[in-house]
């Protein structure tokens, strides 16, 4: 029993971090129809400040790292994606990949292509012992945060004009703009957003990894697009849905799946996922003319 | 003069879609615009709503030019749209789509009152404040779309079919809510492919057909021959009737 509990609290913790992954590529693509595979450079870049500042105390580090993700989205948005508004989504996904290149290999040339050790703060690896379990702090921390985040994001997008105007834009923004909506405004706080929401992750990622490279963000953001996915692509809803869904699905099948076939976890996954995707194309969330617009 | 939009030519890629629109909007006036399908009302209204640039021509609102500017700067100088087939934000509630419609007003106890206010012209969407802006019927949808359009308090409301796909009901509720907001500074244009209906509420009719504008007349003085030559396509008479301003 105490194995079960064990492992959903598990599966949340993976959850919150998956949902947190996709709440930010989900963002994007609600206002801009973009999935934005630079998401993984931010987070990869949220690495690289961790390790640079890691001596310093967390609450000087944590704000740095929060900072570092918000202005590299803004900055990608300003410089990359703001000329290209307007153009189709292919054009759009290549310049994501482009600037997620680019910022790779930034760090490359600054770094090395080789993995960096960050010393992470001792605490987050301790666990605490409740009704006999062992619970990590940095799962505790994990669910904690992301459940603050999904709870500000949800207030954030129903209480104020801007979230407001961001649910608009990902139904209809030409009719956003119609009705008076600041179009540049609610994309580069949708890119500040997902920024946040990168960074955020990030550190927890990296708490749990300890290890920073170039190329880290990358399967990362394509989590994040797979959770999307799986909650319906425009729907913020379906992409908090999705992420701890698809958490939940390989901490279980982690815990289930036979020696001979846990190496094989991600196929299952991604199998189950195709499975879902058979069925309801849109998305657990997510509407038709969405599906419609992927294919 | 409230809206002046002198030879509007407008693009798809390499389409032009409008070659020539002209017309001229008062203060107080409902002024209708009649024309067969594709003949490029829709796409003139969105140019002149900033949607789409246009290729050439002037449009200017209360004295001031807008052309090719942002649709949300236009929406601040004045102009609100009520697109074809509503465009209501579906997953959102009815009141948000009204504080959507507000989204232009700085001060947010001034949008509270005026969504209020919204509430009390509209009870048929009243009821429904708190409920999906996609359960509403036709009908409520377009009224919703017309409050929406209202809350940014414009000056000059573009309608574009108002009354397509509605019962003569909804339709009547539709009209009087547009004459209940022409006023002595305000005014509306009606984008109409039912001649009959837009005959009813608009005090002077424009038809545009292959993206050429002409002035049919005011309301009763309109000759049906006319109104066939455009639905049939008769391109001759329009090109020798265009006029700058539109007005004879």
């Amino acid at each position: 029993m105490k194995e079960v509990v064990q492992y959903v609290i598990d599966g949340i913790s993976l959850g919150a971090l998956d949902a947190l992954l996709a709440l930010g590529v989900g963002l994007i693509f609600g206002v801009m129809r973009l999935v934005n595979f630079a998401q993984g450079a931010y987070i990869m870049l949220a690495g690289y400040v961790l390790f640079f500042t890691i001596s310093a105390s967390w609450a000087v580090v944590i704000p740095l790292t929060l900072l570092a993700g918000i202005a590299i989205a803004i900055i990608t948005e300003r410089v990359a994606f703001r000329p290209l508004r307007g153009a189709d989504g292919s054009t759009l996904m290549v310049a994501s990949f482009s600037v997620a290149f680019l910022i790779q290999s930034i760090m490359i040339t600054i770094e090395g292509s080789g993995p960096k050790s960050i010393p992470i703060w001792s605490f987050v690896s301790e666990s605490i012992k409740v009704i006999g379990l062992q619970i990590p702090v940095l799962d505790l921390i994990s669910i904690g945060v992301s459940a603050c985040l999904i709870v500000g994001l949800w207030l954030f997008l129903t209480r104020t004009r801007t979230g407001l105007a961001m649910r608009a834009a990902a139904e209809d923004f030409q009719m956003l703009r119609l009705l008076g909506g600041r179009a540049t405004r609610v994309i580069a706080v949708a890119f500040a957003l997902s920024g946040l929401l990168a960074a955020i992750a990030g550190v927890l990622l990296f708490s749990q990894t300890a290890v920073v490279g170039p190329e880290v963000g990358t399967d990362a953001v394509l989590i994040g697009f797979v959770a999307t996915v799986i909650g319906g692509l425009g729907s913020v809803q379906g992409a908090a849905l999705g992420g701890f869904l698809l958490g939940a699905l390989t901490t279980a099948l982690q815990a289930t799946l036979p020696n001979g076939l846990s190496a094989y976890r991600d196929a299952f996954v991604f199998g189950a996922v195709i499975a879902l995707l058979v069925f309801r194309p849109q998305g657990l969330l997510g509407n038709r003319a969405d599906a419609e617009r992927v294919v | 003069m409230l809206l002046q939009v002198e030879q509007l030519a407008v693009s798809y890629g390499a389409l032009r879609v409008v070659h020539e629109v002209s017309l001229e909007v008062s203060e107080g006036e409902i002024v209708g615009l009649i024309g067969p399908n594709a003949a490029g009302k829709t796409t003139s209204l969105f140019a002149i709503a900033g949607a789409l640039k246009p290729d050439q021509g002037r449009v200017t609102l209360d004295g001031k030019d807008i052309t090719g500017r942002s649709p949300e700067d236009i929406v601040r100088a004045g102009l609100a749209v009520v697109p074809e087939g509503r465009r209501i934000l579906s997953s959102l509630t009815v009141e948000e789509n009204l504080r959507l419609g507000g989204i232009s007003r700085t001060k947010t106890q001034e949008l509270h009152e005026e969504i209020e206010h919204a509430f009390e012209r509209f009870p048929r969407i009243a009821e429904h404040r708190h409920s999906k802006a996609g359960h509403l019927s036709g009908g409520e949808q377009q009224l919703l779309a017309i409050a929406r359009a209202l809350m940014a308090k414009p000056r000059l409301l573009l309608v574009d079919e108002a009354s397509l796909g509605l019962s003569p009901i909804a339709v009547e509720a539709v009209f009087a809510a547009l004459l209940e907001f022409r006023s002595a500074d305000r005014a509306v244009v009606v984008v109409e492919h039912d001649v009959e209906r837009i005959s009813t509420i608009a005090d002077r009719i424009y038809a545009v057909s292959e993206g050429r504008s002409r002035y049919l007349g005011a309301r009763g003085e309109i000759d049906r021959e006319d109104i066939e030559a455009i639905y049939l396509g008769r391109r001759p008479e329009m090109e020798e009737a265009t006029t700058v301003g539109g007005q004879p």
